[in-house]
């Protein structure tokens, strides 16, 4: 029986191809699939009459058989009906299947943070509306360091914490929006203690006007690393590692001195400036704009976390020591694609947003 | 802050032609951020001195001259000048190899013969003295073809030389070389000279009657603008107060060059034996000796100074100070050179008329006490303000800025000069209070050594002296001294291992100590560790630990020589968050769907929402806010998406955003604000919120984002639950269509379909409509996500049956599936929607549902018979229940 069926089956698609006409296909098709006297429809009634076995074997195979002749058929029949009629221009442009986009800057901290995963860091969080104890004072600036006026600052009151100014007057404890993403080291070592791996992406405030190079919103990327004997050459090697992935091999570092109060020794890392090739100059002798003739572009603030940070994290800082690194994802953005402007990455428009993708 | 090479030259030897690039480089990585650098003579650029060989009169300007000008060799690159007609008066003997050019020019004093500062094409000038600079271009004018300029003082900042020139009729003047060369007090001359010889007048102008100036001699060589002009970052030196001064820089450049630092003068022997001390005329008195503990005052009688030396203006204006008047001058240029702020008053304007004393006082401000600072403006005081006050009034803010009633002036003839070290937090609050920021607060507030006063004093002195003209005429009547015990800096014990594991490599011991002693730290080496004692200039603060050390040592090795080493870490995966996982599977999801993500700032004016229910109550508030309508923080997403929608409205027919991030609810939160403190910071959230908005119907919107809450949550990991709120008015929703989320049983966020209010104020067309949807992150990460099991896939097959009928508009969906699942049997598997039709063939107030029902039993093939069976028992209930009629 099975033979009889394979048998149809080589004839019928025979037939359907030979077919030159709708009203020739019309007559393969009730020769072999025609409901009465249709050749693979003899066949099939002829199943009551075989073992139970055979019939559960071959019974659904018949089937899907004649709905796949079936099948040939209507194709054949439309290529017959339709053959030379149909004209492609190939010329109209492609329809594209309707997506959006991330945020540019949602995009490139992405890209950090796999970075740092895959070396074994944990992506830490914290407030954005932050107590000055966290902002400031566990991060070596009390309420006297000049230090504090490097970061122009957004204080914050609730109507619970405005009464209590009100009393209290000046010694009442503030709130902040916080200045830096820094306060989370701090939250980071009384969560998860030490050793300690980190890197904390998040929105920080300044008290600033915004202008197309100053934002008072932006989004800070800061890395920590606490261990037995962390040391300067753990951190130079650490960022020129992460410099490398990002920038890939042809982009320099340099690193120099800095004053952060929350390190010790603090430093800077510059990057090679790619509009000039680090030379200070372009091509017609002219001082270069971007890097104001120096070559290089600052990138990111560094050095080895201060002790009296450690300690007000809760960790020994005789026993350990640490190093952290903070920068602008912003600044990579907008370097990638050449933006001018800050304020672009706050506005929602889509005719920047569909750019950066 | 502006640093001037050939002031640094005073202190340290550095090679003549020393690349500015390289010390900047070199001052970068070891000591403070240069921010750019400018060679004085990059100002001077392509311009020469000329001689006028010949005139003649505009031919279309009366008041204008067409010059012949001799520029001897000088040559712009790129550029030919052509050759003159004009012939020049042959009294000139012009050699061949001489370039001659035409330029037109209005400057009344222009004679044949005079030298003049010429400024060929591309140069810079300020025309007229006025505006920015412009650069210079062959030009027409008035007909005439022009290559240059013929400039006065005023066009090339040489204003000091024209001033000191003699006008000649009425109109624009030129400047005339000459003349300025004839008369050298108003001309400096660079670092051509050496320091005695520039302060020795008499020798100077010795020197400069032997010099020729010759047609095509760079102007900037021929004034003796050959310094080099630093910009320093000023945050790069928040934390050190010896670096606000020439000689701090210097000390550090001696030690990146290895070279020897030229040491101050001491002051008491070279300075105070040539002044009589003559009997005190003026007492001092410091009422507060923690927020001052040092205050030397010296009495100077008869002071004549005519002008400040031509030098010193020089330098000042290098770097950008403008020259005021001598005493000033000399102030400033000691504060600029040491870094010690100095304070000059006018005995005279200070003086009891009783007693006929000075009384200097150092006290607290009274509160409503006014002063009138140098600025012009009146200040009210209070206790909180440390002032320098006289027998009555202040007359001065401690540290910050002079009294105007006390100051200097032309007539001024014996003075009190202040050198003091002031308390630098008292200095930043005042200056902060009063918002008054100067070089003296910005310095003082750095926290001045004590040890400084004195040896300012002493420069002070030593320049009044070489800057009088006759130095015999005046006298220190008598220096005081008022200061507590100066604490000595503390030794800080460290020993060298810890240096090397801090800075993580091997370094040489003999210049590791070399580098700490060229910066004057003193080292004694004992068997276990060093006890290094930093100079009294960085003991104020700025270093006292082990840790500084290891700086000081780092950034003079150079850090980019440390050699790399990674840190090495044990073999184990980090924790990740729930968060990062939600963040990551939730906006793949969304960007997949077509959803734009954007950001916003959380600042927003809640009344523009309120009229919307939206934002109302209590906020988080900016106490300092730029825009004070902005100064509350949003309590949702939504206004910011909703701006989107009215940005993007004519961007595109349909618009889909989301944004993630916090929100700000003004109710304690889960964080402290100290660890184990009761208190708590406000709510803030981590939220997800979207905006749909595209040309469909209510209904069909809200089907869109209650499936689009489903759809987010399943990416996620979460099953979901939607429940219509009861109906309440929202004047942002649409009566009917607010609805809340839940998974497992947890509430984490809602949605609707915005009300026509909310759609007529955005502007959007009546066809469209929008739809919202918020999910709280922060509780959504709190439930654990559903487990999935794998379903075996079916063994028989299904039978499908579709279903078409009518019924009123009245019974709903919810009611009709109800139906059909009470009706039918187990065997029905699945009951899905595929239309809904309203119109044509359809009576008013009834709607068409179209379903495909599924039948399958778990064991056996269905036959037709049975599924027909099952569809005639859902009919007849659907018409029992719903009056429905089957569409066929």
């Amino acid at each position: 029986m099975e033979d009889e069926i394979e048998k149809i089956e080589k004839e019928t698609v025979a037939a359907i191809e030979a077919a030159s006409s709708a009203s020739e296909l019309h007559r393969v098709r009730v020769q072999y699939l025609g409901r009465s006297n249709g050749a693979l429809t003899l066949v099939l009634r002829k199943l009551g009459s075989v073992s139970l076995e055979e019939r559960k074997k071959i019974g659904p195979a018949a089937q899907a058989l004649k709905e796949k002749l079936e099948q040939l058929c209507d194709v054949r029949e439309s290529q017959l009906l339709k053959e030379g009629s149909e004209v492609i221009d190939n010329t109209l442009p492609p329809l594209a299947p309707k997506t959006g986009h991330l945020h540019p800057l949602t995009h490139v901290r992405w890209q950090l943070e796999d970075l740092f995963t895959r070396m074994g860091f944990i992506i830490a969080d914290g407030p954005e509306v932050e107590s000055e104890w966290y902002n400031f004072d566990a991060l070596n600036m009390p309420s006297w360091h000049p230090a504090r006026d490097m970061q122009d600052t957004f204080y914050v009151e609730t109507q619970n914490s405005k009464l209590k100014t009100q009393k209290l007057g000046a010694a009442a404890p503030r709130l902040v929006l916080r200045t830096h993403t820094s306060p989370v080291q701090i939250r980071a070592m009384e969560k998860f203690g030490v050793p300690l791996r980190c890197i904390i992406p998040g929105v920080c405030y300044r008290n600033e006007a915004t202008d197309a190079r100053h934002e008072n919103s932006f989004w800070q990327i800061e890395g920590l690393v606490i261990d037995r004997d962390i040391s300067m050459a753990h951190l130079n090697a650490t960022v020129r590692m992460f410099l490398k992935e990002l920038f890939g091999a042809q982009v320099e570092a340099r690193v120099r001195p800095g004053f952060f109060p929350f390190t010790e020794p603090s430093v800077e890392y510059d990057i090679s400036c790619q509009i000039c090739g680090k030379k200070g100059v372009i091509q017609n002798g002219a001082r270069c704009r971007v890097c104001k003739g120096t070559g290089w572009l600052e990138f990111m603030g560094a050095g080895l976390v201060h002790p009296t940070v450690l300690k007000n994290g809760g960790v020994d800082p005789k026993k350990y020591s640490g190093f952290a690194f903070g920068f602008g994802p912003a600044r990579l953005v907008m370097m990638k694609y050449g933006i001018d402007d800050n304020r672009l990455f706050w506005s929602g428009d889509l005719r920047f947003l569909t750019q950066c993708t | 802050m502006k640093i001037s090479l050939n002031w640094l030259r005073d202190f340290v030897t550095l090679p003549h032609d020393v690349d500015p690039r390289d010390l900047a480089d070199r001052l970068s990585l070891s000591v403070v951020e240069i921010e750019g650098w400018e060679r004085e003579a990059d100002r001077f650029a392509n311009m020469v001195v000329g001689k006028v060989i010949g005139m003649e009169r505009h031919p279309n300007a009366d008041r204008l001259q067409v010059c012949l000008v001799d520029i001897g060799s000088a040559k712009i690159s790129n550029f030919q000048f052509p050759i003159s007609k004009q012939i020049p008066n042959p009294k000139f003997k012009i050699p061949y190899s001489h370039t001659i050019v035409e330029i037109v020019c209005g400057g009344k004093n222009v004679r044949e013969g005079m030298l003049v500062a010429t400024a060929l094409p591309g140069a810079w000038v300020r025309w007229h003295g006025e505006g920015d600079l412009v650069e210079l271009k062959e030009a027409e004018v008035r007909g005439v073809k022009n290559f240059g300029m013929i400039c006065s003082g005023e066009e090339i900042g040489l204003d000091d030389l024209q001033a000191a020139q003699p006008k000649v009729g009425e109109g624009p003047q030129i400047l005339d070389l000459g003349f300025s060369f004839r008369s050298p007090s108003t001309i400096s001359f660079g670092s051509r000279f050496s320091n005695s010889i520039r302060q020795n007048p008499q020798k100077l102008r010795g020197l400069i009657q032997e010099k020729k100036l010759t047609p095509g001699m760079p102007l900037a060589h021929v004034l003796g603008k050959d310094d080099v002009i630093f910009e320093i970052s000023n945050v790069s030196l928040s934390n050190r107060p010896d670096l606000w001064s020439h000689y701090g820089i210097a000390r550090e450049i001696a030690v990146v060059y290895g070279r020897k630092l030229r040491l101050l003068q001491n002051p008491k022997q070279s300075i105070h034996s040539k002044f009589q001390i003559l009997d005190s005329k003026f007492s001092i008195r410091v009422e507060d000796k923690r927020l001052c503990p040092r205050y030397i005052g010296t009495l100077v009688e008869n002071v004549h100074i005519v002008e400040t030396p031509a030098w010193m203006k020089h330098r000042l204006s290098a770097i950008g100070q403008r020259p005021i008047s001598p005493l000033v001058d000399i102030s400033n240029y000691v504060m600029f050179e040491v870094g010690q702020p100095v304070h000059i008053f006018d005995k005279s304007k200070i003086q009891n008329p009783k007693s006929k004393m000075s009384e200097v006082v150092v006290r607290k401000a009274m509160r409503g006490e006014r002063m009138k600072t140098l600025d012009g403006m009146t200040r009210i005081l209070d206790e909180e303000i440390l002032v320098i006050a006289d027998h009555e009034k202040p007359i001065a803010l401690a540290g910050v800025m002079g009294g105007e009633g006390s100051g200097v002036s032309a007539k001024t003839d014996s003075i009190i000069i202040e050198c003091a070290t002031f308390d630098p937090v008292s200095v930043r609050t005042t200056s902060a209070r009063l918002g008054l920021k100067t070089d003296a607060s910005q310095r003082f507030e750095k926290s001045l050594d004590p040890h400084l006063p004195p040896k300012a004093v002493a420069r002070v002195l030593q320049l009044i002296q070489e800057s009088s003209a006759d130095a015999s005429g005046f006298a220190a009547t008598g220096t005081v001294d008022v200061h507590a015990p100066l604490p000595a800096p503390k030794s800080i014990p460290v020993s060298f291992e810890f240096i090397e594991r801090r800075i993580g490599m091997k370094l040489p011991k003999g210049y590791t100590k070399k580098i700490l002693q060229g910066l004057g730290f003193s080292v004694k080496e004992t068997a276990k560790v060093w006890n290094v004692t930093p100079p009294s200039w960085r003991a104020t603060r700025d270093v006292s630990l082990p840790e500084d050390i290891v700086e000081e040592i780092g950034r003079h090795l150079d850090y980019n020589t440390i050699l790399d080493a990674l840190p090495s870490f044990p073999i184990m995966p980090p924790p990740v968050s729930a968060h990062h996982n939600l963040e990551r599977a939730m906006k793949r999801f969304l960007t997949g769907a077509g959803f734009f993500e954007v950001a916003h700032k959380p600042f927003l004016d809640p009344a523009t929402w309120e009229k919307f229910g939206l934002e109302k109550g209590a906020h988080v508030e900016v106490v300092n806010p730029i825009d004070p309508h902005a100064r509350y923080l949003r309590q949702s997403l939504m206004p910011g998406l909703f701006d989107d929608v009215r940005l993007n409205k004519n961007q595109s027919a349909s618009l889909a955003f989301f944004e993630w991030g916090r929100i700000f609810i003004p109710r304690a939160g889960e964080f402290a604000v100290k660890k184990n403190a009761k208190k708590r910071l406000p709510h803030q959230p981590i939220t997800l919120s979207l905006v749909v908005c595209d040309a469909v119907g209510q209904e069909e919107m809200l089907r869109r984002v209650k499936g689009l809450a489903a759809a987010v949550l399943q990416a996620a990991g979460y099953s979901t639950k939607l429940t219509i709120a009861e109906d309440q008015q929202h004047p942002a929703f649409q009566k009917g269509t607010v609805f809340s989320v839940a998974t497992q049983g947890v509430p984490v966020g809602g949605g609707a379909v915005t009300s026509a209010l909310l759609k007529a104020d955005l502007g959007v067309t009546v066809k469209h409509n929008i739809a919202v949807l918020s999910i709280d992150i922060d509780t959504l990460a709190g439930v654990s996500q559903m487990f999935k099991k794998f379903i075996p896939l079916p063994e028989f097959p299904a039978v499908e049956r579709d279903l078409a009928i009518v019924i009123g508009e009245n019974v709903t969906y919810e009611e009709v599936e109800k139906t059909i699942r009470g009706a039918a049997s187990d065997l029905l598997e699945s009951v899905a929607l595929f239309d809904i039709f309203r119109g044509r063939g359809i009576p008013q107030e009834h709607k068409s549902l179209a379903f495909h029902l599924s039948f399958r039993s778990p064991v056996r093939t269905l036959t037709s018979k049975e599924a027909d069976e099952e569809m005639q028992r859902i009919i007849a209930q659907l018409q029992k229940n719903h009056a429905a009629k089957v569409r066929e």
